[in-house]
């Protein structure tokens, strides 16, 4: 049941993403062009290039911009839907409360971090002469000299991301459920409340976290404020050490508001749900 | 068959008396096998659950018989058949009494009137 | 257990308005019943209470003994009195969707059936006309071998010819374990094919008979007995 949910909200979705990545990377390689083509001094043309260029340059940007922007109202708005008009279709096919929000979930999740691929991916196009594989390459290795780990900075940072993800989108569902038994008479102003309160308490919370690690690791702190240009091996494992606790803290309080987020909307969604 | 209702009596007399006729004109023949009820329910526009009532009903007038396995059929008894052909037949005369009293005209006169209209026909007036 | 549907004190209220109070009804299998009432009289809210769109405020509704849940939605089969397909969608879609989702759907008899109200598969939800649309929900609704159809004003604001095709359907559709609820305000056109009525009106029930009792009862047609008790 949940594969199929999944699948028709892939169906629904899919169209406007594609598209949007097409033009994402249809003007990085425009961008990409435009840099290849650069005229070469006092040839006369630098006037318009420079014109050109500019707006290439200001489209490539806007899309970019855009295309994040649309994946964060998809992913609100799809599920804004499933609670109006539409639910008299879902919430009577014989699945879960659960599988409903997974099933909303996850393309939302693979939806965003396609996202951030193509995005990447269109920014590596308009960049190509930078040669990013050496690049990188070379960064990581001196990384790996002084004594930082990339590859454990880079899981556990892709882990963190994932969940700061994840805990934002349940938060959204949150609010988007309790909004019609916030606001009884209007479902949008509900969830536009529910989704204020929920987001000031998520900001209340994780200043309270900050705080209580700034006094707890005062010292380690004040050794990161200022980096030096070379740093000790002392500086290297502070470093290291606020990262993991910044990293675990906020990893695991971001996990746990996304499984309450998870029971809240299972919650309005489930018994307590009140189709319009 | 002609299946028309009204919806102030209730259905399944309707459906009883529309089957009887239908068995009395010969549209059911005598032995024959009725359709299902299904079909005939489909065929009437009505609840199968009516239709069933309805012959059960006829059933219990002995009109249907239902076969172990091969649904209902039309009763062959022919003087059941023409037992209720002639009540039939003197209901209709009766309403016919009445219709003519209406007009002013009692019994003998309207008998008068059945017998010379039934061997030489008068063009109806205007 | 032969009550398919069964309701308890079902009340409902939304703020301070009372859309259903203490409803205790049932509905036997393979009946078809008329859950008769004006606008506004808690129908839809009742269908949706079976359906678990809606939480009582107080009493319970049971489905074969059991409360809403992913196991009732599979042998319940709704039609409301809105579509909610997306726009994007093909016809043919709809029909894999339901395909998908419910076991008891019959693909053969869906797709006869809107090949029979001339409906092109290919079509998608956006360029369909509004009745077009309702008769495609219909079709895939009746195409389910569901133990309870609920069927929110399936004959409103559709052209006679679609009328007697719906209630052909759903006589012909009809079996023993399957209870059919049709709630309308139009009576007079489908109270031929009801076994027993549900008079509701401002959320209470009213009366509950066998359609052909009542008209033995009053002389009158189901129809004048409704407008009858709901005039003043």
């Amino acid at each position: 049941m949940l594969s199929k949910l999944i699948k028709y909200e892939f169906k629904a979705t899919g169209r406007i993403f594609l598209l949007t990545y097409v033009v994402v990377v249809a003007l990085a390689g425009v961008n990409a062009a435009m840099l290849a083509v650069r005229p070469p001094s006092n040839s006369g043309l630098e006037v318009l290039y420079a014109g050109v260029s500019t707006v290439t340059g200001l489209l490539y940007g806007i899309a970019a911009f855009a295309a994040f922007l649309l994946t964060i109202v998809i992913v609100v708005v799809r599920f804004y839907r499933m609670l109006g008009d539409e639910g008299y279709l879902w919430f009577t096919l014989p699945v879960t409360p659960t599988q409903q929000i997974f099933g909303k979930l996850i393309p939302a999740t693979v939806w965003t971090i396609v996202t951030t691929i193509v995005t990447l991916a269109s920014v590596g196009l308009v960049t190509f002469r930078a040669n990013w594989p050496s690049l990188l390459g070379s960064t990581w290795r001196s990384l790996a000299s002084q004594g930082f780990n990339p590859g454990v900075w880079l899981v556990c940072g892709l882990v963190f991301i994932l969940f700061s993800l994840l805990v934002n989108v349940m938060l959204f569902y949150a609010a988007i459920a309790w909004g019609p038994n916030l606001i009884k008479s209007s479902r949008l102003g509900g969830s536009v409340v529910a989704y204020i309160i929920i987001y000031v308490a998520l900001e209340v919370i994780n200043l309270v976290g900050v705080l209580v690690m700034v006094l707890m690791f005062a010292n380690t702190f004040k050794a990161t404020q200022t980096i030096p240009s070379v740093l000790t091996s002392a500086d290297v494992a502070a470093i290291n050490h606020a990262g993991a606790v910044f990293g675990t803290y906020f990893g695991i309080e971001y996990l746990i508001l996304a499984v309450i987020g998870f029971f809240i909307t299972r919650h309005f969604i489930g018994r307590k749900l009140n189709l319009s | 068959m002609q299946w028309e209702f009204t919806n102030d009596r209730a259905i399944s007399l309707q459906i009883v008396e529309i089957v009887q006729k239908g068995i009395l004109s010969g549209v059911y023949p005598p032995g024959s096998s009725l359709p299902s009820v299904r079909v005939l329910a489909v065929e009437a526009g009505v609840n199968p659950n009516t239709m069933q009532k309805a012959l059960v009903e006829l059933e219990a007038r002995g009109l249907v018989h239902t076969q172990r396995n091969s649904g209902r059929t039309v009763t062959d008894d022919e003087r059941l058949i023409m037992k209720l052909k002639q009540q039939a037949a003197a209901s209709y005369v009766e309403q016919f009494f009445a219709d003519m009293r209406n007009l002013g005209f009692e019994r003998a006169d309207a008998a008068a009137i059945l017998k010379s209209q039934a061997t030489s026909p008068l063009e109806e007036v205007g | 257990m032969d009550a398919i549907l069964k309701t308890e004190g079902l009340t409902k209220q939304f703020g301070a308005m009372t859309a259903l109070d203490n409803v205790s009804l049932t509905c036997q299998a393979g009946h078809i019943v008329g859950l008769l009432g004006p606008n506004g009289s808690g129908k839809t809210t009742l269908l949706k209470l079976v359906n678990g769109l809606l939480a009582p405020t107080s009493g319970r509704v049971l489905i074969d003994g059991l409360a809403p849940s992913p196991s009732t939605k599979a042998r319940v089969s709704y039609l409301p009195d809105h579509t909610y397909f997306d726009n994007w969608m093909k016809v043919r879609d709809c029909v894999g969707l339901f395909a998908d989702f419910y076991a008891d759907f019959d693909r053969t008899k869906a797709t006869d059936m809107l090949k029979a109200l001339g409906i092109d598969t290919s079509m998608t939800f956006r360029t369909l006309s509004k009745g077009t649309r309702e008769k495609v929900q219909l079709a895939l609704v009746m195409s389910r071998q569901a133990q309870l159809y609920l069927l929110d004003e399936p004959i409103g604001g559709v052209d006679p010819a679609a009328r007697d095709f719906i209630l052909d359907t759903i006589i012909k559709n009809y079996n023993e374990n399957g209870t059919v609820v049709i709630s309308t305000h139009l009576i007079a056109d489908v109270e031929k094919v009801l076994d027993d009525v549900i008079f509701l009106n401002a959320g209470r029930v009213m009366q509950i008979s066998s359609a052909d009792e009542l008209r033995e009862r009053t002389g009158k047609s189901v129809d004048e007995v409704f407008r009858e008790a709901f005039r003043c």
